[in-house]
């Protein structure tokens, strides 16, 4: 018990501080949740906040297995909106047998909540959002301590807010281009099987771009892999601009990587013996809607080396080739792996830039991994795996430019 | 090399182990490939070598064109080197009750020189007895105690056998004949007796010698050497004894004519004594005859006067038998008129008749006096008479004694004149020295070696070639694969020739081993098979298995070196490029700064185009080992059309007709038989001399059979064309037509001189008048003036060569019953000759296939897999953008395509080159494969190879649809 109250009051602490110094609320925020959940531990946690209407809710950052990225919910609705309504704290120690939870079990996920505890977050003067979590870790229900850690910390988050204002607007619903449910991978391993892919579940929207981090081995480029045709799922759903990927054929997949989407790679994978504008013109070859090759290499500004081979440019104007040979055929989805981890501070920044610009002007959707946590600055949501598993997913409020990123 | 990196060596090849393998396996073909062929033909020259040994082959063989004699085989025997020589008679003969003519060497036994060796029976011991050798005895189904008769060879006019019929004691095979395959004559083996020796005044055909310290192994240049000098010894000696050996001959000659002279001097003498006693005699039987005559004239005279005497008489007898009746009546008429007295009338009858009666009574005594003397006189010309034939047959006696002793001295005048004659035509005694070069199955067991032995050096050095290629191909795969470890190893010390020393290990390793199996596998397995080959066309056993140490050592040298080298240029390269870049994957070799614009060729083009620019030392091992494959399958598709084709060449367009007819030229009326039997039949055909006989050039003897005829009788017979320009050529009587593959073989053209050897070893230069397209035996075409002039002799017409048309050989049959008829040769016999060495070559082209398949597909798919791993990331990030797997497949399929299209071309470039390289090594002295190109060769090998090349390009190709594409994240 000792040792539990000295965490909670370092807990608080910490909070306090990484609020207090916090460059960016969103992420001291999203730190914020992280702590709390580490802390506890807990399974899931969601940073509600209300628009500007005040009459729903949305989630800034959220931490489990479930995307809800696209999920709102009515004031007053579900536990969340009871809070946000009530402004008081709900506390469900056994959420199965609660007549105020209607669904203990997330159908898509299969994520069964058992315990959930979600506290307002209250400025001066209303109450602008709620913090919940829910299932602790050790399967204990949560309890009155646990009410108090969260409620102290909501408490500080809102006054954070207030303090720095925090300038939530919600944009208009987006559409869905890519849907993850309960995706997962197994590989064989010795007499075993990996499982390298938990359950994963997440959505990305049309012309967002997400950025993916995760520790090595997490399994962020298994599901770049699936997500962009080259690997297979072992079981869930993989739906893709409304069609089902989930187990497509070879000739399927090849149409859907030859029409909807570009790839930018690290070690740019260029073909040596073409000149950077034929390269880009391979692709365009086979694309049935793509733009001019030298368009695409206008675009990433490379108009004059577009002679060059591949050999006789330097690794960022390679990778802006690579971009180039993205792009050329007008995808709507961008997967970038790694795409600066070869390069220097300031190629990287000129290849995040021309990613940016593609994004502007062809409305593509653009998913990038990288170790990178600056790079993840300028996307419009964060995804964390960890584990095989969707750790959290931060929405970026206020997404930088490249020029804006340092490090 | 440290104990850890050995380890790793060591694990690399397990984990290597299909590469590692495909080298082993290649490898060990390669050196199975060429020790086979050193070890087999090595193995026929011992095998041949060790029966020639075992039987005592002679070293040297000595016939004199004027036979030799006991000083002759002393003088021989005493010079230096000679370890021992034996006489040998013998002789050509016809076996007769054969239903074909077969001509057989009757020879006398040797005692230690060419002993033959018994197989069943026993040999001959007397006079009247033989033992047959082995493969007529098959040919004709003998049986020991059968009865053999020959027709007895004379030379000179001298029958040489004692006897013609002998009994059959038994069967053997000679050191003479070691092969079936040689159209030599069969022994019939006899004693000394069996030749007619007191006819040849003790002489006899040929010497036989051993040459001391004369190495068993007859085929190296250490037994040359002991040869030779004999050899050359005994051409010395020949000057002398061949001027001896005339002289005595012209002496024998010459006493002959004298006593002969003498002889008929006196027959003349005798001659002319009984033609004037014949005179005499002739004489006095035509005065007999006249006195006969004579006498006859008389004796009708007298005949006539007795008859007419006894005419006369019977008249008189007549009259005087009317008389006494009348006397009667008139003595009646007396009594009754008793009358004293007689009538005058009366007493002048009884008078007249009284004298009548007394006349008659003289005339009767008269009469038989008359005839008794004509009958004394008639038996007197009876006598006459026959004493007169007496002698006319007498005197026809002695005519005729006369006509046969004058018709024996003309005989004797003629001998005469033929030995004069004979003794003017001694002229010239020459030797004829032969070693065993000159025996004809020496030569075919060397040429058999050599053949195998050539082609160990064109094959052979092909395969090394390959193996190296594989090696290269299998290792430079490998450190492609390897390149991030091998640039880890670098980045963590290792030096340069640590890291190789791993791949050096590799290749040698398996190189080594290769060399282990290979060895083993040629001695035990392959040797054998091809050694199984060939044991039929000898009459050994089996031929022994060969080991060649020195060879072998070599080899086993080679290969790893081979393998050490190639695996040294596979890595080199990669392993002095540093760390770091080794590290970061494999990096663009194109190092222009920009592309021409203003390029016309389509992307695709440009690209293929680069790929082989940049990736060029694969592409050139690409292209050479593809070219390789082809250039083994051209070369043996060129090897089995040239011996396919030969057939129909030589039996359809050379040789035009189907039968040879022989017959004897000096039986009257044979060849007007045959030709009457053939116009019957209506069959084309045409009349030639057909005879054999030997030739020198330079050092060699070779055997050769004259066609004799008058150029216009050939037309339609023989198809007789100039190798250079395809033109018709004819014989000329300028000299004579030698047949293509002599030409070459022989290193004979126009112009050159030919020494012949006639039937007496006399010598005869031939020039040669022009080169005719041949490729099977060795047939010169003679016109009658050319053969007349050379040889001194008119070659009489002895053979019909007979175009059947649409009739079967068998329907000649009904030739048996013409007079001088010999035998009936089927034309195109020896198509089954050449169907079987097609056979055994077609054999050796499914080898060369199998070869040439397993060779690429270890080298096509060792550089296709090497290439497609290179690719690898540039056909994922196609795929990855879209690109589909057949437009993959399409993309490095070109490059494959290419690089085949161009190893193709050069493989049948080479494959031709190296294929007319391979035939004259193949042909042998009597047989010219078709050296023209033919279409089927270039396309079956180029599709055989594109073939090869797309199915294993095919399964590496598959690999692109396996592509992981996550990998290239």
């Amino acid at each position: 018990m000792a040792d539990r109250k000295t965490r909670f009051t370092r807990a608080i602490w910490h909070l306090t501080q990484e609020l207090q110094n916090a460059a960016a609320l969103d992420d001291a925020l999203s730190a914020s949740l992280e702590y709390i959940i580490r802390t506890l531990p807990c399974e899931a946690g969601t940073i509600w906040l209300l628009d500007r209407a005040g009459s729903r809710l949305y989630p800034l950052y959220n931490h489990g297995p479930v995307d809800i990225t696209g999920i709102t919910i009515e004031k007053g609705q579900g536990i969340a909106g009871r809070v946000a309504q009530s402004g008081e704290s709900l506390l469900v120690a056994d959420a199965a047998g609660d007549a105020r939870f209607s669904r203990s079990v997330d159908e898509e996920s299969g994520f069964e909540t058992r315990s959930i505890l979600c506290v307002p977050l209250k400025n001066s003067a209303e109450t602008i959002g709620c913090v919940q979590v829910i299932n602790k870790t050790d399967g204990s229900p949560f309890d009155a301590e646990d009410l108090n850690l969260c409620e102290a910390l909501a408490s500080l988050a809102a006054i954070a807010m207030e303090d720095k204002g925090l300038d939530f607007r919600p944009g208009a619903e987006k559409e869905v281009i890519i849907s993850l449910r309960g995706v997962t991978k197994d590989f064989p391993s010795g007499d075993g099987v990996s499982h390298v892919l938990r359950g994963i579940n997440l959505d990305v929207y049309k012309n967002e771009f997400v950025v993916v981090l995760g520790e090595s081995g997490c399994g962020k480029s298994t599901m770049v892999n699936i997500i962009g045709g080259m690997d297979f799922l072992t079981d869930g759903q993989l739906t893709i601009d409304g069609k089902d990927f989930s187990h497509p054929g070879d000739k399927e997949l090849t149409r859907f990587r030859r029409e909807y989407l570009g790839f930018v790679f690290q070690s740019y994978n260029l073909m040596p013996n073409l000149t950077a504008l034929e390269n880009v013109q391979f692709i365009a070859d086979i694309a049935p809607n793509s733009m001019p090759a030298a368009e695409a290499i206008a675009k990433v500004g490379l108009t004059d080396r577009a002679g060059n081979y591949p050999a006789a440019l330097s690794g960022g104007q390679q990778q802006r080739v690579a971009i180039a040979r993205a792009i050329v055929k007008r995808p709507k989805i961008i997967f970038a792996d790694e795409p600066t981890a070869a390069l220097d501070y300031q190629t990287s920044i000129e290849v995040l830039s021309v990613f940016e610009e593609v994004k502007r002007q062809l409305g593509a959707t653009i998913m990038m991994i990288t170790h990178n946590p600056e790079i993840a600055k300028m996307a419009d949501r964060v995804i964390k795996l960890r584990d095989g598993k969707v750790s959290s997913i931060k929405v970026n409020l206020h997404p930088l430019s490249a020029s804006e990123l340092v490090w | 090399m440290t104990r850890t990196q050995f380890t790793d060596a060591r694990r690399n090849v397990k984990k290597q182990l299909v590469s590692w393998t495909s080298i082993v396996v290649i490898g060990m073909v390669a050196l199975v490939a060429y020790l086979s062929l050193v070890y087999s033909s090595e193995a026929i020259r011992h095998a041949a070598s060790g029966f020639f040994d075992a039987y005592r082959l002679w070293d040297l063989e000595i016939s004199s064109s004027l036979l030799l004699d006991e000083d002759d085989l002393a003088a021989v025997r005493a010079v230096p080197g000679v370890e021992r020589a034996e006489p040998l008679w013998t002789a050509m003969a016809k076996l007769r009750d054969t239903e074909h003519e077969t001509s057989v060497a009757v020879q006398t036994l040797s005692a230690e020189i060419s002993v033959p060796e018994l197989l069943e029976g026993r040999l001959p011991s007397a006079a009247g007895e033989c033992a047959v050798e082995r493969q007529l005895q098959k040919s004709l189904g003998l049986h020991v105690g059968d009865t053999l008769r020959v027709e007895n060879p004379t030379a000179a006019g001298t029958a040489l056998l004692h006897s013609t019929t002998f009994t059959v004691t038994g069967f053997f095979r000679h050191p003479d004949h070691i092969s079936f395959e040689l159209p030599e004559a069969p022994y019939l083996l006899v004693t000394r007796e069996s030749f007619n020796l007191e006819g040849l005044n003790g002489a006899f055909m040929k010497l036989r010698l051993h040459v001391k310290d004369a190495p068993a192994y007859r085929y190296a240049g250490a037994y040359s050497a002991a040869v030779e000098p004999v050899r050359e010894a005994v051409l010395a000696l020949s000057e002398e004894r061949t001027g001896a050996r005339e002289r005595k001959i012209t002496a024998v000659y010459e006493e002959e004519i004298r006593a002969g002279q003498e002889k008929l001097d006196e027959a003349k003498a005798e001659l002319e004594h009984a033609e004037e006693t014949l005179a005499d005699v002739r004489r006095q039987l035509d005065e007999g005859r006249r006195e006969l005559h004579k006498a006859e004239l008389e004796l009708i005279a007298i005949k006539r006067q007795l008859d007419e005497g006894a005419r006369a008489l019977g008249e008189a007898e007549y009259t005087l038998a009317a008389v006494p009746p009348l006397l009667r009546l008139a003595a009646e008429q007396i009594s009754q008129a008793e009358m004293d007295v007689l009538p005058g009338e009366l007493t002048s009858l009884i008078t007249q008749y009284r004298d009548g009666t007394r006349k008659y009574g003289e005339g009767r005594t008269a009469w038989y006096t008359a005839g008794e003397e004509y009958l004394d006189g008639l038996t007197l010309y009876n006598a006459n008479l026959k004493k007169l034939q007496a002698g006319e047959e007498e005197y026809a006696a002695g005519l005729r004694k006369y006509e046969e002793g004058r018709a024996q001295y003309q005989d004797g005048l003629q001998k005469l004149r033929e030995a004069q004659e004979q003794l003017g035509n001694v002229g010239e005694c020459r030797w004829l020295v032969l070693d065993n070069r000159g025996n004809a199955g020496y030569v075919f067991a060397e040429n058999q070696a050599n053949g195998l032995s050539s082609m160990s050096y064109t094959f052979s050095s092909l395969f090394l070639v390959i193996a190296a290629l594989v090696i290269y191909a299998t290792v430079g795969r490998m450190v492609e694969e390897q390149r991030p470890l091998i640039g880890t190893s670098k980045a963590l010390g290792l030096y340069n020739r640590e890291v190789l020393a791993k791949y050096l290990f590799f290749g040698a390793s398996a190189a080594v081993t290769a060399v282990a199996l290979g060895v083993a596998l040629t001695y035990f397995v392959v040797q054998r098979r091809f050694l199984s080959n060939y044991e039929p066309f000898f009459v050994l056993d089996s031929i022994p298995l060969c080991f060649k140490p020195v060879e072998t050592a070599a080899v086993s040298l080679l290969m790893p070196l081979a393998a050490v080298v190639s695996v040294w240029f596979a890595c080199a390269g990669l392993i002095r490029i540093p760390a770091i870049r080794l590290l970061q994957g494999e990096q663009p070799a194109l190092r222009r700064k920009s592309s021409r614009r203003s390029s016309s060729r389509g992307l695709y083009t440009r690209l293929i185009y680069r790929n082989l620019r940049t990736d060029l030392r694969r592409v050139l091992v690409t292209i050479v080992s593809i070219a390789g494959c082809c250039l083994l399958l051209t070369a043996g598709f060129t090897i089995k059309y040239a011996i396919e084709r030969v057939n129909d060449r030589q039996f359809g367009q050379i040789i035009r007709y189907q039968a040879e007819i022989y017959f004897d030229p000096d039986t009257e009326g044979a060849s007007a038989g045959i030709t009457a039997f053939l116009d019957g039949k209506g069959l084309s055909y045409a009349l030639v001399g057909r005879y054999d006989f030997v030739f020198r050039n330079g050092g060699s003897v070779s055997s050769a059979t004259a066609i004799v005829a008058e150029p216009e009788t050939l037309d339609g017979i023989y198809g007789l064309t100039d190798p250079a320009t395809g033109e018709p050529v004819r014989p000329s009587p300028a000299g004579v037509l030698i047949p293509s593959r002599m030409s070459s073989y022989q290193g004979l053209k126009p112009g050159d001189m030919l020494l012949a050897y006639d039937a007496a070893l006399a010598t005869h230069t031939i020039p040669i008048s022009g080169v005719f397209t041949n490729h099977f035996g060795n047939l010169l075409f003679f016109t009658p003036e050319c053969y007349a002039r050379v040889f001194g002799t008119e070659a009489a017409q002895n053979c019909a060569l007979v175009k059947l048309g649409d009739l079967s050989l068998e329907s000649l049959g009904e030739l048996r019953g013409v007079d001088g008829f010999l035998r009936i040769r089927d034309a195109t016999a020896d198509r089954a000759r050449l169907d079987s060495l097609s056979s055994v070559l077609n054999a050796a082209i499914f080898l060369l296939l199998g070869l040439a398949g397993v060779m690429a597909y270890f080298i096509v798919m060792n550089l296709s897999v090497t290439y497609i791993n290179r690719k690898t990331k540039e056909l994922t990030i196609m795929r990855i953008n879209g690109f589909t797997v057949r437009e993959c497949v399409t993309y490095v399929s070109w490059d494959l395509v290419v690089t085949t299209a161009f190893g193709i071309l050069l493989g049948l470039v080479g494959g031709h080159f190296a294929g007319l390289h391979a035939l004259p090594v193949t042909e042998g002295p009597y047989m010219q494969f078709v050296h023209e190109p033919d279409l089927r060769t270039y396309v079956y090998s180029a599709l055989i190879t594109a073939g090869f090349s797309a199915l294993i390009s095919s399964a590496a190709l598959r690999r692109v649809k396996y592509l992981k594409l996550s990998d290239v994240l």
